[in-house]
Parts: C-alpha cells; structure tokens; sequence
C-alpha cells in the first residue's frame, strides 16, 4: 500500500496550494476570520471568568481544586495529538496522497473521541456528585465554557469524518483540497482554546 | 510559502507534549515555583498556544497581519488571566 502511495505521489509530485487547481487560496483568510472571531468571543468570557472569579477568590480556588487535573491533562494531550495528525494529513493532501490523507484523518478522529470520552465522563461524575451550572458562579463559568468548547469539538469531529469520507471520492489535492485546509485550521482552533481552557479553570486556583 | 514539514511538526508536538507535562508537574510540585506557580503554568499555556498558531496553523509562513492579530490575542488572553489572577490574590 505504502508503494502505491509513494508512486502516486511521484506520479503527481509535490504540490502546493497555489498550483492545485481549484484550490483556492482565498478560503483560508475566509476560515480565518471566522476563527478570529471565534477566538475573541472565547476571550471574552476568559476575563468574565476572571473578573467574577475577582470576587470570590476562595470559593473558586475551592471549586477549580475539585476538578481533576489528570484528567484536563490528558485532554490536552489528546488534542495536540490529533492536531499532528491533522498536520500530517494536510501535508499528505497536497502532495496528492489520498491513502495517506484518509489515514492521518481517521487517526485524528480516532485520537479526538478520546476527548469527548473523557469530557463525557468528567460531566457525568460532576452531575452524579450534584455539581451542575447552578452550584455556584464557579460551575457556570465551567459548565459553559466547556460546553460551549465541547459544541465545537463535535463540530470538529463532524468535519473530520466529512473530509475522510470525501477523501476517499474526490482528489485530495483538488477542490477538496482548501476544505481539507480550512477543516484542519478549525480543529486546530479546539486544540488552541482548550491550551487556554485548561490552566485557566484546572489551575489557577493552585496552592 | 514555506509548508511546516512533518519532522518539524512532530518536533513542535514533542514540545506542547513535554509543556503540558511540566504544567501538570509544577502544579502537583507547587513547591518549585511556589506562589508564581499559576503565572508560571500561563506562560506556559501562551507559549504553547503560540506554537499551535505559528506551526500548525502555519501561520509563520501566513501574511503578517494573520499572525499578529493572533500572537496578540494568545498573549493578550495570558497578560489579562494573569494580571487578574494576581490582583485576586489568593483568596485565603
């Protein structure tokens, strides 16, 4: 298989953006902006956090020192992980690798879940404990700002199965090519926020 | 432009791997930066997010305003944790 891949890729020889036709360029300032704004709005509620949490220094510092960290560790990890392979998959395409850019895609997938497995997990013992948005100031801020991170996480994975399942159909190194692209950026955007999300609610509060 | 090749990609993984790891180290050693340990795990945070900007986003090899609009924004989001963190002091 690795043969084939290697000859299909002599075959097409190494390609950029710009000269893969149909690819075009201008998608990413586009997926850009989004992500900016995006990232902004996540900011925002970053010095809300901080700003209430001014008020009630100790209860929060209590409330962040119930969360596990080990846990948000292994997230980030995960989330690094996937967004290599994310990485590799982009590099893949645009050389024209079509096994190669499915594998890096479904590997991220596969890796990525383990995210989802383990916030899954963290909220249910949460709930099953009785700590939900309406224990105190710190929870909301939690329950929302995981949550709404959460929501484009399964976006993220959305993505990645779309672009595997259209790697196998189309030429990767084509029009499918920005989306892979852009579809890449935005995972990188999950990864990017929650090297934020974690210090700021898992570890702030260390004494 | 300049592509982020594969071994340098998984160089900058080897570095956010090994900078999550020290974040989780020097809070479970509060010890060794002692009351600067959250400031400590911030700086940490920012560069590592610098690293997803600039390497896998690629936006090193990105039209300048891209990159400085989102170098500013990681750092802007560590000074401001940070300030705020400091003048909440530590709650006891």
């Amino acid at each position: 298989m690795n043969d084939l891949v290697s000859i299909e890729s002599a075959a097409r020889g190494s390609r950029d953006v710009a000269d893969v036709p149909g690819a075009s360029p201008s998608r990413v300032p586009g997926i850009l902006t989004f992500i900016l704004a995006d990232v902004l709005v996540f900011g925002l509620l970053f010095v809300g956090f901080m700003v209430e949490r001014l008020e009630q220094v100790a209860l929060f510092n209590r409330s962040s020192a119930t969360l596990d960290v080990r846990l948000g560790l292994l997230n980030t990890l995960i989330l690094v992980t996937s967004g290599l392979f994310v990485v590799l998959a982009v590099h893949a395409a645009r050389a024209g690798r079509a096994v190669a850019t499915r594998n890096w895609l479904l590997a991220s997938f596969i890796v990525g879940a383990g995210f989802g497995v383990n916030k899954l997990i963290e909220y249910g013992d949460k709930l099953a404990h009785g700590v939900s948005m309406l224990t105190n100031d710190f929870f909301m801020f939690y329950f929302v700002l995981t949550g709404v991170h959460f929501l484009h996480f399964l976006a993220g994975m959305v993505v990645l199965a779309v672009l595997w399942f259209k790697a196998s159909r189309e030429a990767v190194d084509g029009p499918l090519f920005g989306w892979i692209e852009s579809g890449g950026l935005y995972w990188h955007m999950v990864d990017l926020l929650w090297i934020v999300i974690f210090p700021m609610l898992y570890l702030l509060g260390a004494q | 432009m300049n592509h982020v090749s594969p071994a340098m990609a998984v160089r900058v993984w080897m570095f956010l791997v090994a900078a999550t790891v020290t974040s989780g180290w020097l809070v479970e050693h509060h010890s060794v930066a002692g009351r600067w340990t959250a400031a400590a795990v911030m700086l940490v945070a920012a560069l590592k997010g610098r690293a997803v900007l600039l390497y896998f986003m690629e936006l090193k090899g990105a039209p300048r305003a891209w990159r400085v609009a989102f170098e500013l924004w990681i750092w802007l989001c560590a000074v401001v944790i940070v300030a705020l963190w400091a003048v909440g002091g530590s709650g006891t």
